[in-house]
């Protein structure tokens, strides 16, 4: 089976994460609540894939916290953050996990939600839309890069386009272990990832990541014991533990400490995205949506929507799974993003790579393409 | 006796166990009664009760918040 799903979860996951999640079901008890050893040998997984994510993304292993996932996170970022009263803008591109907890809070009457247009062609022309409503923006809430199209959002410059004291939060679930992601370097206040993308890790962690020169206060979402200040009902002041109440996937953790000790950004998977792009550009009956177009590959991650004419995206995704090629159709979560695209009618079929990807199953999926007929 | 440092959480505990062995002291993480007498459960880093100061000033440098110390035998 060829997997072209990486954007959904990476597969196949390394036998060192399969390994390090096996031991740690062996080795390792609740971390942060004893001094026994299955509890240091836990603290210790836990830390040190704190601080390996934090390396990655430039900040402090105590501003890491660990969630379920991004999902969780965005959540935690969003609701933690949001203040009754504030203006919450979005981009047109953000997935539910952006746009359904914001429109919760939208619901219950404790924000108003506001939303820019990307142009997918212009970060120029984007910028300025999102100038043209962020001045009155409490909270800022945008995906790094979609994950229908691929495409990068100029973050560093509408962070430095909206208002000084709103709270930034970037969802990197696309680019994560695909780009260089330094939160500091950005300038955003928040960063969510899920663990079992580009970092290839296993599903079920994720982490939500802090600025080091923000001075932000997120508030809990969950309540509950951290293994420290047992004798107060008030969750600790201080991270990770302010906002890690319960026990935690310590399996899962391990998991993502294995993936992230070789993970590797070289950029190999661009070559690949470069010659699939090119190669269905020339196909006839392929329209693509919000491709780059040639030399523009640096501001996309390695996915790629598409439509085959005379089928529905669902119906080419079986043709091509019984050709022994998994891709994902539909509306991939983010019915703004295909408006945004031009795909809302219709859905799409969704080819996203990772590093495990090959030229030969780039040449197997073109050859599949070409061969499926009405 | 050994010195007891009272951290916030076990993430601070490790990060001050690492930034002390970088700077070549020796320490352990503790839940002893010694911490419990400080603030409940939580952690400390126990060591030699003559490089107080020291890891003192080391921890404070470098942004770890210290609870409170105590001592143990």
């Amino acid at each position: 089976m060829i997997y072209f799903d990486n954007a959904a979860t990476m597969m196949p996951k390394s036998k060192n994460v399969i390994n390090a999640m096996t031991q740690s079901l062996k080795q390792c008890g609740n971390p942060g609540r004893s001094g026994h050893i299955f509890a240091q040998n836990a603290a210790e997984t836990v830390y040190n894939c704190r601080k390996t994510l934090a390396k990655i993304f430039n900040t402090r292993p105590e501003l890491v916290i660990f969630t379920s996932g991004a999902t969780e996170a965005l959540n935690v970022a969003i609701k933690g953050t949001n203040r009754v009263g504030g203006v919450t803008l979005v981009s047109s591109m953000e997935h539910n996990s952006v746009m359904r907890p914001i429109n919760a809070l939208r619901k219950r009457g404790e924000t108003v939600m506001r939303q820019f247009l990307v142009d997918i062609k212009s970060d120029t022309v984007t910028c300025e839309n999102f100038s043209a409503v962020s001045g009155s923006a409490t909270n800022v809430v945008i995906t790094h890069a979609s994950n229908v199209c691929g495409r990068i959002l100029p973050v560093k410059t509408l962070r430095s386009l909206a208002p000084d004291e709103s709270v930034f939060i970037l969802d990197a679930s696309q680019t994560a272990g695909h780009i260089d992601v330094d939160i500091v370097e950005l300038g955003v206040d928040i960063i969510c990832v899920p663990g079992h993308k580009g970092l290839g890790g296993p599903m079920g962690v994720g982490a939500l990541i802090i600025n080091p020169y923000s001075d932000i206060v997120i508030d809990p979402l969950i309540e509950g014991g951290t293994g420290v200040d047992s004798k107060s009902y008030e969750m600790p002041e201080y991270y990770p533990e302010r906002l890690e109440a319960g026990t935690m996937n310590v399996c899962g953790v391990a998991g993502l400490l294995a993936a992230l000790e070789e993970l590797n950004t070289s950029g190999e998977e661009t070559m690949l995205f470069e010659q699939l792009v090119t190669s269905m550009k020339n196909m006839v009956d392929i329209t693509l949506y919000g491709a780059p177009e040639r030399g523009r590959f640096e501001n996309y991650v390695p996915l790629l929507l598409f439509n085959k004419t005379g089928f529905d995206c669902e119906t080419l995704s079986e043709l091509l799974f019984a050709e022994g090629i998994a891709v994902r159709a539909g509306f991939h979560c983010a019915p703004n993003a295909h408006m945004t695209l031009g795909s809302y009618d219709t859905g799409g079929v969704r080819v996203s790579l990772s590093r495990h990807n090959t030229r030969r199953e780039i040449e197997r999926l073109l050859s599949a393409l070409d061969s499926i007929k009405k | 006796m050994k010195k007891v440092i009272v951290l916030s959480s076990v993430t601070y505990a490790m990060k001050a166990q690492e930034l002390l062995k970088e700077n070549g002291i020796y320490s352990s993480i503790t839940r002893s009664r010694a911490v419990r007498s400080v603030r409940g459960c939580g952690y400390g880093i126990s060591f030699e009760e003559s490089l107080f100061d020291n890891v003192r000033l080391l921890l404070s440098k470098n942004g770890i918040p210290i609870v409170g110390s105590t001592e143990e035998k």
